[in-house]
């Protein structure tokens, strides 16, 4: 009863808040909030239910990112047809760079994630006659949903909403699943896994490429609400914001990750009330949590520890 | 065939071999692990490997479940009959799709799942479906999902696992968890079962309850391959016994034979050991 009725006071503030506070900039931080949670689920995908430190997660946010910015400047499609494209180009991106990742070491897999997103930086930097190099693209427009543009903040919001909202619904379809069950198995024990029939690449390729199409997506949103991309989307700083909103957050559970989004958009812009201590400020924190809520911080939410405890056991 | 084998409940209906293990051989550079190993498993039996330490006996089932691959030799599934496999050319995953299961000898359950979904992981390792039926929860898919989870929760009466149903698989004993690998392999339906030390590092209470799975398993129709260095359960058990010393074969035969046998003896204690004992 009492859990029915916290998520029914979230979900109603969630809702409520264009009407409460009508501020540009409160609204911008929502929505930015929004694509942390699709590629925070998209990370955990991997990292939390797979076990796998993937750091190619830029990867797909930039290709996503590049793929309906292209679309949409260059020949003017609409994003209801360049959103699912830029998720697909996530999925093909997906099980291109697990094919030879998924195959080595959990160690190697590391690197090698990391060398394909630091590639695919390298000819966005260079293939200047579609990407104009480090230039980046600029004036990408509003995004056209069957022809209605999405432009006012709060359409915006309720657009980045519906989307982490989507993505949070097909993360528990699928960790619910069959396939949540044999990720969990792959990540705890991958002998006895193969042992009794699970095909482990199978498995681990189908969320990496799940995690290439929710990338996918955050980026083409990222490229509309911000209006310009540069190569510095495949930058490193993504993943590394990532891997503090799933680890801090509760790597392995579904509310961890948004926790986590929400918290890690939200506390730097708190931060910046004070400016000179902000960095400070914001490594303490950081240190505090590890520190007392080493499993993550969506153990305060009383939820059982799900499926996975440590995830690189 | 090797050997010809006194049989204790010597049906003739037992001689079929449901596994055909055919010159195995495996080599870690210098080191001879196997070394041209061959017998047969009747179908339906409880079939004991015995062999001191290092005498290869794991080794021999990671050649025939995939793990490993061997330099030479065979493994075959049902040899002879119209539906027989060569296991040793198979990876792990057809290995145990072809219903050959094995356990490990270090003790391994999914920590991270409840012990019902180690079993429910165990039992849908391939229902053929696919991906988007399986998330989209079809109605074909809640149908067998029900249909396993009934198994399950026998399997769990039938080891007394059901109090623990939903505690994570890490949470229990080292007994238990005992108890649930060998649901597990049930859970796969298995033809043929490899099990690496069932009872090792058990209390005696439990080896007596887990013996009784292991007969119980049997009778179902599952043939059991058992490496065990618990001799008097694999004395009890087993119909037939091989003994492997240094990558060889070195003898098989009852338990009454290979008990007596003095080679048995000197293999596992040494020359002079067994020169004491056989005064």
């Amino acid at each position: 009863m009492n859990r029915t009725r916290t998520t029914a006071i979230v979900v109603v503030a969630v809702l409520a808040l264009p009407l409460v506070s009508g501020s540009p900039y409160v609204l911008h931080v929502a929505a930015m909030t929004g694509f942390y949670v699709v590629l925070a689920q998209s990370l955990n995908l991997v990292l939390g239910y797979g076990g796998l430190l993937s750091l190619a997660t830029p990867a797909f946010f930039g290709i996503g990112a590049y793929v309906a910015a292209i679309l949409s400047l260059r020949l003017g499609w609409d994003s209801a047809v360049t959103f699912p494209l830029a998720s697909l180009a996530g999925v093909i991106s997906g099980i291109a760079i697990g094919f030879p990742s998924l195959r080595v070491s959990r160690h190697s897999f590391v690197i090698v994630t990391l060398s394909a997103t630091l590639l695919l930086q390298l000819v966005a930097n260079n293939w200047e006659d579609v990407t104009r190099g480090s230039l980046g693209l600029a004036n990408i427009p509003a995004p056209r949903l069957f022809g209605v543009a999405v432009t006012e903040r709060t359409e915006w919001y309720l657009l980045s909403l519906a989307m982490a909202g989507a993505v949070v619904f097909v993360t528990s379809l699928v960790v619910g699943s069959r396939f949540g069950r044999a990720m969990v198995a792959s990540r705890d024990n991958e002998q006895l896994a193969l042992a009794i029939g699970l095909d482990v690449f199978s498995t681990r390729l189908f969320a990496f490429s799940l995690s290439g199409a929710f990338a996918g997506l955050a980026g083409a949103l990222y490229a509309h609400f911000i209006t310009y991309i540069d190569p510095g989307v495949f930058g490193f700083s993504v993943s590394e914001t990532l891997l503090i909103m799933v680890i801090l957050g509760g790597s392995g559970t579904l509310w961890g990750p948004v926790v986590g989004a929400v918290v890690f958009t939200v506390l730097p812009e708190v931060l910046r009330l004070a400016p000179e201590m902000r960095s400070l400020l914001y490594g303490v924190i950081l240190l505090l949590i590890v520190l007392y809520r080493p499993s993550g911080l969506a153990t305060w939410l009383g939820r059982r520890r799900a499926a996975g405890a440590a995830p690189f056991a | 065939m090797v050997g010809q084998a006194p049989r204790r409940r010597g049906s003739a209906v037992r001689m079929t071999p449901i596994l055909r293990v055919q010159g195995i051989v495996k080599t870690y550079g210098a080191v001879t692990a196997l070394d041209g190993v061959t017998f047969d498993v009747a179908r339906g039996s409880i079939t004991g490997l015995i062999g001191p330490n290092g005498s290869g006996k794991t080794t021999l089932f990671d050649c025939i479940s995939g793990f490993q691959r061997r330099d030479a030799g065979h493994a075959w599934l049902r040899p002879g009959e119209r539906g027989a496999v060569e296991l040793t050319s198979l990876a792990p995953v057809r290995v145990a799709r072809a219903r050959v299961r094995r356990t490990f000898q270090q003790l391994k359950v999914f920590t991270g799942l409840s012990v019902r979904d180690n079993l429910l992981t165990a039992a849908q390792s391939a229902p053929g479906f696919s991906a988007f039926a399986e998330v989209l929860r079809v109605s074909r898919v809640r149908e067998h999902e029900r249909a396993m989870r009934e198994r399950a929760a026998g399997m769990l009466e039938e080891f007394a696992l059901t109090q623990h149903a939903d505690d994570p698989a890490g949470s229990l004993s080292y007994g238990q968890r005992k108890l649930l690998e060998l649901a597990m392999a049930l859970m796969t339906d298995p033809e043929v079962l490899l099990l690496d030390e069932p009872v090792a590092g058990v209390n005696p209470t439990l080896i007596g309850a887990l013996k009784q799975h292991l007969v119980q398993v049997r009778d179902r129709g599952v043939t059991l391959l058992i490496v065990e260095h618990n001799l008097e359960l694999v004395f009890e058990l087993c119909e037939r016994i091989f003994v492997l010393d240094r990558g060889r074969l070195l003898t098989s035969g009852a338990p009454r034979e290979v008990a007596h046998d003095p080679r048995v003896l000197e293999a596992y204690l040494g020359v002079k050991s067994a020169a004491r004992l056989n005064g």
